[in-house]
């Protein structure tokens, strides 16, 4: 090798090193591996906006539904509170989120009532609703949940989409709560939707007496969401504060009054031919709590919300209706 | 032309154009591998940084008990992780569960195990319940019609641990009036569902809705799998230790906690009785030790001034007694040695003492 073909290589060497040692440089972090991820997840953390609508002072607040036939019911009862058009528009993205928590039939009353579910879904494409997601997050076996609960049938049978909750689908979500204070959500289905209508059994809970319109958004969690449980109150409280839903429907077609939230006895479940419907979940709640025999004083959740401002328990001085239909 | 130099005679003056394209296609590669690296790296994904619980426990989950236990949803920084290898392996012999579909039924899915840790993910909400009377573990199968998909039968068996807490959760669960079977130690029907207890398990059979047939074939799977169920036929104490006069079949229930709404009431058998029109409800708890025994007698006597007016108390060497009037009803509660019992909530004083002092006699003789 001569002296000139030495210093080329030597060169080309050299700027290769530098070229290598520029690269490093430039994708070195000093934050290290721990805060990195943190200050990642930070990054990707979400807000829910408000998908409530704004009907005017005076509009009707709340409405009880007495009846058989939860299509008709739907209809009077969204009818007295100004018509579906008053909160689904066309072009809307609707995410419906029923209870399914559990792989049990309907007839059990653990799960939201498929033809509840349909009547809902049939009144926002009436409405001209661009897609109606149906979504819930039932921890274990989802599939199951949702086909032995007919609640996938339901959604077929209305051309409604089921979204499952895939590893994907889940985000940090900024709750703001008590104690949900930034949690892991199965969010994708409320980053699609303009409208959401919670649509929830109403059902005896062993750990804190009732299952209704608030608690339903605990479907929503992700992450290990028992360990909430010693505080359910104040967390049921917090899911106020972390949505505001366009539109809750207590599914009250069936009660189950007892041995909830899982049920399994028929015994246990009593029809009692009501759906509730309203913008104001406590007060939706607290009036839900009746239809169980059991006094809206001593539910120590929709008082927590109730005292942070998220609702009324005093559903009488609302403006509401009751509608008998079909 | 010749390179100069020592080693000038071993230097190659041309390299060939296949060396030139493999070293190309080399260092592409690597440049390809380095972007693959950086974007792999802008793609957070905590799953990959949780520890695999199955990997760590001793045992590989066979076929027919697949630990279930979804761990794919990102968990919150908040978020805490079982213990490594804590309670991940089905505590039930296998295979109880295997083959229990009747002809023209299927499984649905796999048998699923739950442990005390991953329970909620099946029963959320209600684990707790579970957990208090010491759970060990959940096996579950779904059997569905061949022929109409709508038609399902779960069949969830709870291993308890110990016979005392099988029938335990099965009795505080029991709701009144329900039809009894004749299924393990005790059963019931509600519609198409069955539910009983044996050994160490507790056993839930439920239909997905009503009808003859669909409660032939939850029957029918019941009874297969109390065959397979073992146990040893010892009576728990609380049946032998409670009085068995004028008690109402199926009413006995044992609470691991709060029994009769008392927190310190813990580990109590309640049974109800018929005295003539009246119903009278008495308890029995088996303490730790007498220093025990004394101090829920002490919680007690405190709870019947606090809410109702002590009418007697009496000590004698064998046992002490108090009675108290709590706002129209009355409650006789002793304690002799380690034993608390007795009534709670009777219309009669008189009847509420003799009824106490009957489960004493009784406890005399059993001694």
């Amino acid at each position: 090798m001569d002296r000139r073909e030495f210093l080329k290589r030597a060169a080309g060497a050299g700027l290769a090193i530098a070229g290598s040692a520029l690269g490093a440089a430039w994708l070195y972090d000093p934050r290290g591996g721990a805060e990195y991820f943190r200050s990642e997840e930070n990054k990707k953390t979400a807000s829910l906006k408000s998908y409530r609508v704004d009907r005017g002072k005076g509009a009707v607040e709340m409405t009880v539904v007495r009846g058989k036939d939860p299509e008709k019911m739907m209809r009077a009862g969204i009818q007295a509170m100004g018509g579906i058009g008053s909160f689904v528009q066309k072009g809307d993205v609707v995410l419906i989120k029923p209870n399914v928590a559990f792989d049990r039939a309907p007839a059990l009353g653990a799960t939201t009532s498929p033809d509840v579910l349909k009547a809902v879904a049939l009144l926002c494409k009436k409405a001209g609703a661009r897609k109606i997601i149906v979504a819930d997050n039932p921890i274990n076996q989802p599939e199951g949940c949702f086909f032995k609960s007919g609640i996938q049938q339901a959604a077929a049978d209305v051309g409604a989409e089921v979204m499952l909750p895939k590893p994907g689908a889940f985000s940090l979500v900024k709750i703001g709560g008590e104690i949900l204070k930034t949690w892991s959500m199965f969010h994708r289905p409320l980053e699609h939707a303009t409208k959401v209508i919670g649509v929830a059994p109403c059902k005896d809970h062993n750990l804190c007496s009732a299952s209704m319109t608030m608690k339903n958004w605990y479907g929503l969690l992700g992450g290990r969401r028992n360990q909430f449980h010693q505080q359910i109150h104040t967390v049921i409280a917090d899911f106020a504060q972390m949505i505001r839903p366009t539109l809750v429907v207590l599914d009250a077609t069936r009660v189950l009054m007892q041995n909830g939230p899982t049920g399994g006895r028929l015994s246990d479940v009593q029809e009692a031919d009501t759906l509730v419907i309203g913008t104001d979940m406590v007060a939706v709640d607290a009036f839900g709590y009746t239809l169980l025999g059991r006094d809206p004083e001593k539910l120590e959740y929709i008082h927590k919300a109730e005292a942070r401002g998220l609702g009324s328990t005093k559903w009488k001085e609302q403006n509401w209706r009751e509608v008998l239909a079909g | 032309m010749l390179a100069r130099g020592k080693r000038g005679g071993c230097a190659r003056a041309r390299i060939s154009r296949t060396e030139t394209a493999i070293s190309c296609m080399l260092l592409l590669l690597m440049a390809g591998i380095g972007v693959a690296i950086y974007a792999k790296g802008q793609i957070y994904d905590p799953s990959l940084y949780r520890p695999e619980l199955t990997a760590l426990s001793k045992q590989a989950p066979t076929e027919a008990h697949p630990v279930e236990s979804r761990t794919d949803q990102p968990a919150s920084a908040g978020a805490q992780m079982p213990a490594p290898g804590v309670g991940t392996q089905p505590a039930s012999p296998p295979g109880l569960l295997d083959n229990l579909a009747p002809t023209g039924w299927k499984p649905l899915e796999n048998v699923t195990h739950f442990t005390a840790d991953t329970l909620y993910e099946k029963i959320d909400g209600r684990a707790e319940e579970y957990l208090d009377y010491k759970f060990v573990g959940l096996t579950c199968v779904s059997l569905v019609n061949a022929q109409d998909s709508k038609q399902f039968i779960d069949v969830y068996l709870y291993d308890m641990g110990q016979p005392a807490q099988a029938f335990g959760v099965f009795s505080v669960e029991r709701t009144e009036g329900l039809p009894a079977v004749t299924l393990g130690r005790e059963g019931y029907r509600a519609e198409a569902s069955y539910f009983f207890w044996k050994g160490r398990y507790y056993v839930q059979v439920l239909g997905s809705g009503k009808g003859a047939a669909i409660e032939q074939i939850g029957l029918n799977v019941a009874r297969t799998l109390e065959k397979r169920l073992k146990d040893d036929g010892k009576p728990l104490w609380g049946f032998k230790a409670l009085p068995e006069k004028d008690r109402i079949p199926g009413s006995i229930q044992y609470f691991v906690k709060d029994a009769m709404s008392l927190d310190f009431m813990k580990e109590t058998y309640i049974a109800l009785y018929r005295k003539g029109d009246a119903k009278v409800t008495a308890f029995l708890s088996k303490q730790p030790s007498g220093e025990t025994a004394a101090k829920t007698l002490a919680s007690y006597e405190g709870h019947m001034k606090k809410y109702g007016k002590v009418a007697e108390k009496r000590e004698t060497d064998a046992y002490t007694l108090i009675s108290a009037d709590m706002g129209g009803a009355f409650d006789v509660v002793f304690r002799k040695g380690n034993l608390i019992g007795g009534v709670s909530m009777v219309e009669d004083l008189s009847m509420a003492e003799k009824a106490a002092l009957d489960m004493l006699a009784g406890l005399r003789d059993k001694d």
